[in-house]
């Protein structure tokens, strides 16, 4: 089943068509990537998807297109966002905090919301960074908060933009072993070949606007 | 809520003058240096949160933030809160300049005052203190800036009775909301373990 | 962000020093105003400055309408529940000087403003501040927006409850602890290219013989109303 899909996708910005009809769609559990030049327009795609762009054309979730605010209110809550740049995402005061924000946003109870970020903490072999404030973390222990914190939310599909960028040995692997083993569908933003080559997964490249697979 | 131009009489709009006169004297003094960049900084982050919506029912408020930019702030609240002030009058048009001096007090005195009632708590860092401490600057802040609007309201004349309870009522649900949010900021320093003090 | 009417129009080539002094001297006049008559001696100036930007007088009055609120407030308590005349009067003096500070402060570009309150003698400390706000503010304003994004894509929306609150003040915390962090890159960098706390002025204001006509015609303008109604 489709979970989300786009169809005859246009943006305009100041009079620039950043992008020019794209159609794309994803299935429950799928994994796809998406590469292309500098300012091909792939940041602006995810932003769009999450609703945080003005369009033309459809977004649909589960079959039933979105217009308004709030229908896109209802998709931020199955469909999470790793943005490109941590330091824009990351605004809890400490690294528990910013994993237990989604859980609690969703109000699930406290004593679930502390099993989700403990579960995750541990996976992403972070636990040691629990109380530590979020402006204090190295480059790369941004990173994968950035990721961490999304995951909590246990959403159906994660756009990721550039996950991998500054990480090291031992946390790239990690991360690799969170995308091969979650059963939410992945899209995931990248120039990192050796990423793209390792997990072999279906690949869209974007290019001045238009999207197509390769 | 700034006063508009053309509202309050001469000697109410100059007494406002003077005295932020007084107030931006005592703050710039208190600056120097790295501090001066780090209140323009500070002062458009107040600038920017006090524009947000919050809801409250079925309706929404702005928030002052004036005893909680008291808080971090001190003295150099005048001049903060003044040129942040100037903006809205300059940018959005709202205020004006013939009352920017009275607004400029409205505001910054409140969290002048806010500053040295939390001060002590604030250094505690206990839980209960700094959430005492959040409550504290919100009152203080939102009802005294809310009393002195309204006295001034009533010194243009008896019509203003009415308008002048209406505004001071107007202030009950951004005391309530301001406390809860000043509260959690202060918790949010402790636990990110950061001094925004100048 | 920046001024609604900069550069529109033959006041935006006006002096800005020239325009900031009158502007302190018709709008002080009209804010002591008791009665509409004083009032109504400056509407034809108003209207007569209003013809240099007539092709932005949409944005005009759309500032005006929905820019006061507060405005509104009070000339509605007024003509419900106070004095109507008063409520009228008020409505009349904010908008002839909400109209002057369009006209004359708002149609020069705001770092004009603030060079122009240096030549007035405004204390540089002052003026520093308002550079640094000014200069940052739209950084500051996005770095929330992108902050209120990160939210929102992990399933927050804003309502009457402790958890919203929760997550209004760690927004505005985050951007606290951003904009210091920011402010100290700001003063490092200025320190590494030699600032000592003054501000380089690379252009010069220069009196024209249009500013002078516009300060003398205003202000024989103003000693006619004065005399007239005032006295």
């Amino acid at each position: 089943m489709e979970i989300l899909s786009v169809k005859n996708l246009k943006v305009k910005i100041e009079n620039r068509e950043i992008l020019k009809n794209v159609n794309f769609s994803i299935r429950k559990g799928e994994k796809i990537f998406i590469t292309g030049p500098n300012g091909a327009g792939k940041t602006t795609f995810l932003e769009t998807v999450m609703g945080f762009v003005p369009f033309s054309g459809e977004i649909l979730l589960k079959g039933s297109s979105l217009k308004t605010e709030s229908d896109f209110n209802v998709l931020r809550k199955s469909v999470g966002y790793v943005f490109q740049n941590p330091d824009d995402q990351l605004f809890a005061p400490t690294v528990e905090e910013e994993l237990a924000f989604a859980p609690l946003v969703k109000g699930l109870s406290r004593s679930r919301v502390s099993e989700i970020v403990n579960r995750t903490l541990r996976f992403f072999e972070i636990e040691h960074l629990r109380d530590k404030p979020t402006y204090k973390l190295s480059g790369g222990e941004k990173r994968i908060v950035s990721v961490a914190c999304v995951v909590t939310m246990e959403p159906e599909v994660i756009l990721l933009d550039e996950p991998t960028t500054g990480l090291d040995r031992k946390r790239w692997n990690k991360l690799v072993e969170f995308f091969e083993e979650t059963g939410s569908s992945l899209v995931i933003v990248t120039h990192d070949a050796e990423l793209m080559e390792r997990l072999g997964w279906k690949k869209f490249t974007m290019e001045n606007g238009e999207l197509r697979e390769i | 809520m700034h006063i508009s131009e053309g509202v309050l009489p001469g000697w109410c709009l100059v007494a406002g003058w003077v005295l932020t006169a007084g107030g931006l004297y005592v703050g710039l003094k208190s600056i120097e240096g790295k501090e001066v960049p780090k209140t323009a900084l500070l002062s458009a982050a107040f600038f920017v949160a006090s524009l947000i919506h919050i809801p409250v029912g079925i309706t929404s408020v702005h928030l002052l933030l004036n005893g909680l930019a008291g808080a971090l702030l001190g003295w150099a609240v005048f001049p903060a809160l003044f040129v942040a002030l100037l903006f809205q009058a300059l940018l959005f048009q709202f205020g004006g300049i013939t009352v920017l001096g009275v607004n400029t007090f409205n505001m910054a005195f409140p969290g002048v005052v806010a500053y040295y009632a939390v001060k002590h708590l604030l250094k505690m860092r206990s839980r209960t203190s700094l959430i005492t401490a959040g409550v504290v600057a919100a009152v203080i802040g939102v009802f005294l800036s809310a009393a002195f609007l309204s006295l001034e309201l009533v010194s243009v004349g008896s019509s203003f009775t009415e308008t002048a309870k209406l505004a001071f009522l107007a202030h009950v649900p951004v005391a309530v909301v301001e406390s809860f949010v000043n509260a959690f900021v202060f918790l949010y320093f402790k636990k990110s373990d950061i001094q925004l003090g100048v | 962000m920046e001024t609604p009417l900069s550069g529109e129009g033959l006041l935006s080539r006006l002096d800005p020093r020239a325009k900031i002094l009158i502007f302190l001297i018709l709008s002080w006049t009209v804010a002591l105003a008791d009665n509409l008559l004083q009032v109504s001696a400056f509407i034809p100036l108003v209207l007569f400055f209003s013809f240099t930007v007539y092709r932005k007088l949409i944005t005009v009055f759309k500032l005006l309408l929905f820019a006061d609120l507060f405005l509104l407030f009070v000339v509605i308590t007024q003509v419900l529940m106070g004095s109507p005349y008063m409520g009228i009067l008020v409505f009349f003096k904010s908008t002839v000087i909400v109209f002057l500070s369009l006209l004359l402060l708002t149609t020069s570009s705001v770092f004009d403003i603030l060079h122009a309150l240096h030549h007035l003698k405004v204390p540089n400390k002052l003026l520093q501040l308002a550079f640094f706000f000014y200069r940052y503010l739209f950084t500051v304003k996005e770095q929330f927006q992108l902050a209120d994004k990160s939210a929102k894509s992990r399933g927050f929306t804003p309502r009457t409850d402790i958890n919203t609150y929760r997550t209004y003040a760690y927004l505005m915390a985050n951007l606290l602890v951003k904009s210091y962090f920011k402010s100290e890159r700001v003063y490092e960098a200025l320190i590494s290219r030699g600032f000592n706390g003054h501000f380089p002025v690379y252009r010069h204001f220069k009196f024209k013989s249009l500013d002078f006509a516009f300060m003398f015609l205003t202000t024989l303008y103003w000693g006619a109303a004065v005399w007239k109604f005032y006295l």
